[in-house]
């Protein structure tokens, strides 16, 4: 008995020094600044300029707005021109009461243009240093990564880090970006099988819905006469009402640079070859009523299928992807909903995809040559040794590829209504 | 001493315990280096060898049971061939205990005591070592029976957590550096199964010599499946080359680990984890540390050696000039050369103490002593 109380006091004493070590250096929580937002550009009179959005709990809590509701007022934006991201910490640090704590930040924004000349440099700090969450999201700005952080006043929500979380997770459900943590981007930038991409993301610039424009959609790329909802890219959105970012597209990537861009159609393509696409609102053109559109809601039904074949000394990218549907709208009122037409609607839609990931493809092979969807990972596993698969060089092997697309929709549900009956007018 | 017993299970515990904290130091990041996608291969293939060396082993030491290393190292050469053995071992614990003493040291300002000076830290694990060691072997193992569940606990933690991370094709190419450099250059890699020698020690406690065979094998295999399964989960989660940037791997892990806005940071359990294993294995060490030197000079008590050697590890282990000098003395010198002293000295003393057995008592060498 008295060997189990000696045995219990150690156990208790070795408890307590793991507990207790942390007196020395110990900083409250109060004393601690959390920034939730990280911005980088390039530096007018230095290196760098950084902008830092940074949490006020007093308010976020509701002391001082009294009841919360004020997303705006819960964050703070200071920027500074620095050398370096650390030397910039210690200049905030020179006039903000409380020391800057980066475990809390949720988004960390770079300029396009820092972002075209290479941001590995600043990735390799921020991975060093254990204060950086791996899972804080990366994001592209079409502005100023100062810019888009001012613009950044949430509505709905008063705590900044929940509203870019929820924000960042939206692409569960709209299929217009994705999720770019820290830590994937970091390693997908160092990989030679498969490149990085960040979320693409601008500030809206109109006062009012008599100033849209759609100079800056991608619809006439696509030979269609009104844009849809994903003919744009991050800030191009004809919108106003007060939340000035926009989400929308993909900022594509080659090791650490950005060499191009994707607008949210083609980030939907990109999800579903990746085989990240979860669901969406997804709008198409009437195949038969010309005119109208059709508009499902896409979900994925398999994970996608993705293989490369070597053709000589190119490879072939080949692609199945597997999606279900509802039927959500036919403006048209043709009944598609019945047995006979529902197939006309399917294989229509399979077609509808499928060349737009062909277009996709196309795309970052012949424009950005890049891998982003990591085909190389299906071509490593056909070599014994890393050397073998160093010098088979997939980068400029993939240059060359051509592909083979294969879609399967299977619409499932029609909704509420089984079956649509043509609107009785008085004048035909 | 002498009259503590303890069963194959506590003694399968303790050098489970003292072998696995090199999952959480280098150990996936070394084998990445080493074998790159296959790294995974080199702690597989290193185990067999192990096994074989350890069935020769087990093989010489029959006739030995309840006999620890020492003892027969007395028996075959006297006073002189047992100093010289016991000075062998008595170094290289000494060498392996101030170098992870300072890793465990410094891995811990890292990522937690960052403020800290580093002399503080480490004086914590002083202070459990002679605690642990004053209260001796039964003690420790106790310790040791509660530690490792909550050790297996986090690891599994760790693993599910990374299940969205881990990725099929990071394994490939299969054989990554090539055979030539996982099997014949990282033959070596057997060292990383060095704490094994602790076996030769607690042979006396253990007592039957089916209880040591069966706390020999059961330990390598146990550690055979830790290693090979840690790092592969390791290379499954971070590409190569990337995996050979990462200075502490499965905190790397740990801090992955992320479910909704609840379930994340979890790394501070790892660093709990960290800190049990830690204080476990430094624990044993010096236990069999004080052993060696009473057994090996003849002492009749080893409890008033614990504070003076402590402080001798204590004093030894600021001597390398930084954590990178430390890191690379453990992985290129200890986690390579140390098969010598587990595997080469006792294999060599086991022939010589059968050759003088079967001579004294002329052929009947399976005899126990």
């Amino acid at each position: 008995m008295k060997k189990y109380k000696i045995f219990a006091v150690i156990f208790m004493i070795l408890m307590q020094t793991a507990v207790f070590t942390g007196c020395f250096d110990k900083r409250e929580l109060d004393d601690m600044a959390y920034p939730v937002a990280l911005g980088f550009d390039k530096g007018e009179t230095n290196e760098l300029r950084m902008t830092l959005q940074m949490a006020v709990p007093t308010n976020i809590s509701g002391g001082e707005s009294g009841g919360g509701g004020e997303g705006e007022k819960s964050a703070i934006v200071i920027t500074v021109d620095t050398p370096s991201i650390y030397s910039g910490l210690s200049m905030f640090n020179t006039f903000i009461s409380k020391q800057i704590n980066m475990s809390h930040i949720k988004a960390i924004v770079f300029s396009k243009e820092i972002a075209q000349e290479g941001i590995s440099k600043y990735l390799h700090a921020m991975i060093r240093n254990r204060e950086f969450r791996p899972d804080a999201s990366i994001i592209v700005s079409r502005e100023s990564a100062e810019e888009f952080i001012n613009a950044v006043k949430p509505k709905l929500e008063t705590n900044p880090a929940k509203y870019y979380e929820l924000l960042l997770e939206g692409y569960r459900y709209t299929g217009f970006t994705t999720n770019t943590e820290l830590i994937s981007f970091y390693k997908k930038s160092e990989s030679d099988s498969i490149q990085p991409i960040a979320v693409l993301a601008g500030v809206g610039k109109y006062k009012s819905s008599d100033e849209f424009d759609l100079s800056k959609s991608t619809y006439l790329e696509r030979s269609r006469n009104k844009p849809l909802e994903g003919d744009f890219k991050g800030g191009a959105l004809p919108k106003v009402g007060g939340l000035d970012i926009e989400t929308m597209g993909l900022a594509i990537f080659d090791g650490g640079k950005m060499v191009g861009e994707l607008d949210g159609e083609e980030t939907t393509y990109h999800l579903m070859v990746e085989g990240k696409f979860n669901s969406m609102y997804f709008t198409m053109p009437d195949p038969l009523v010309e005119g109208h559109f059709i508009v499902l809601h896409v979900r994925r039904s398999r994970l996608t299928q993705k293989d490369v074949e070597m053709i000589g000394d190119k490879p072939k990218l080949i692609t199945k992807v597997f999606l279900e549907a509802d039927i959500l709208s036919i403006q048209s009122g043709y009944n598609y909903e019945s047995e006979e037409n529902i197939e006309i609607l399917q294989s229509a839609t399979e077609d509808y995809i499928r060349e737009g990931i062909e277009k996709y493809l196309e795309k970052t092979v012949k424009e950005f040559k890049t891998d982003s969807n990591g085909f190389g990972n299906k071509m490593k596993s056909r070599f014994l040794t890393w050397q073998q698969w160093e010098e088979f060089d997939w980068p400029s092997k993939f240059k060359e590829s051509t592909y083979e697309v294969e879609v399967d929709v299977k619409i499932r549900r029609p909704g509420l209504i089984v079956r649509t009956v043509h609107e009785a007018r008085s004048n035909k | 001493m002498s009259d503590v017993r303890f069963g194959k299970q506590e003694g399968i515990f303790m050098i489970v315990n003292a072998m696995s904290i090199q999952l959480f130091l280098g150990l996936p990041r070394r084998m990445c280096e080493a074998g790159g996608p296959a790294g995974w291969m080199i702690p597989l293939y290193t185990s067999l060898i192990t096994l074989v060396l350890f069935f020769l082993v087990s093989k010489l030491y029959s006739p030995f049971e309840s006999k620890d290393i020492l003892d027969i190292a007395h028996f075959a050469g006297g006073s002189i061939l047992r100093v010289v053995v016991g000075i062998i071992f008595i170094i290289e614990y000494i060498f392996a205990l101030s170098i992870l003493l300072r890793i465990f040291g410094e891995d811990i300002k890292i990522f937690a005591l960052n403020q800290s000076p580093l002399s503080f830290v480490i004086i914590f694990f002083i202070i459990v070592m002679v605690i642990a060691s004053y209260v001796g072997i039964e003690g420790i193992l106790r310790l040791n029976i509660i530690i490792l569940p909550v050790v297996a606990f986090a690891l599994l933690l760790v693993l599910f957590g990374n299940i969205n991370y881990m990725e099929i094709s990071n394994l490939f190419p299969i054989f990554g550096t090539g055979p030539y450099e996982i099997f014949v250059k990282e033959l070596s890699r057997i060292s990383i199964y060095s704490a094994l020698s602790g076996v030769y020690f607690i042979a006396p406690f253990i007592g039957k010599h089916k209880d040591f065979k069966k706390v020999g094998y059961w330990s390598l295999i146990i550690i055979c499946l830790l290693f090979t399964l840690g790092t592969m989960l390791y290379i499954l989660v971070v590409p190569y080359p990337t995996s050979t940037e990462y200075f502490i791997p499965f905190l790397h892990l740990a801090r992955y680990v992320s479910y909704g806005r609840f379930f994340q940071r979890i790394e501070s359990v790892f660093i709990l984890m960290w800190t049990l294993s830690a204080f476990s294995y430094l624990s044993g060490g010096l236990f069999l540390l004080l052993y060696m030197i009473k057994k090996t000079f003849r002492l009749e008590y080893y409890r008033p050696l614990a504070i003076p050697i402590a402080i001798i590890l204590y004093s030894i282990c600021f001597i390398p000039s930084s954590l990178m000098y430390s890191v690379t003395i453990e992985g290129e010198i200890l986690r390579r050369y140390a098969w010598i002293v587990t595997f080469a000295v006792p294999i060599a003393v086991l022939i010589f103490a059968r050759l003088v057995k079967r001579k004294k008592e002329g052929g009947k060498c399976n005899e126990k002593v």
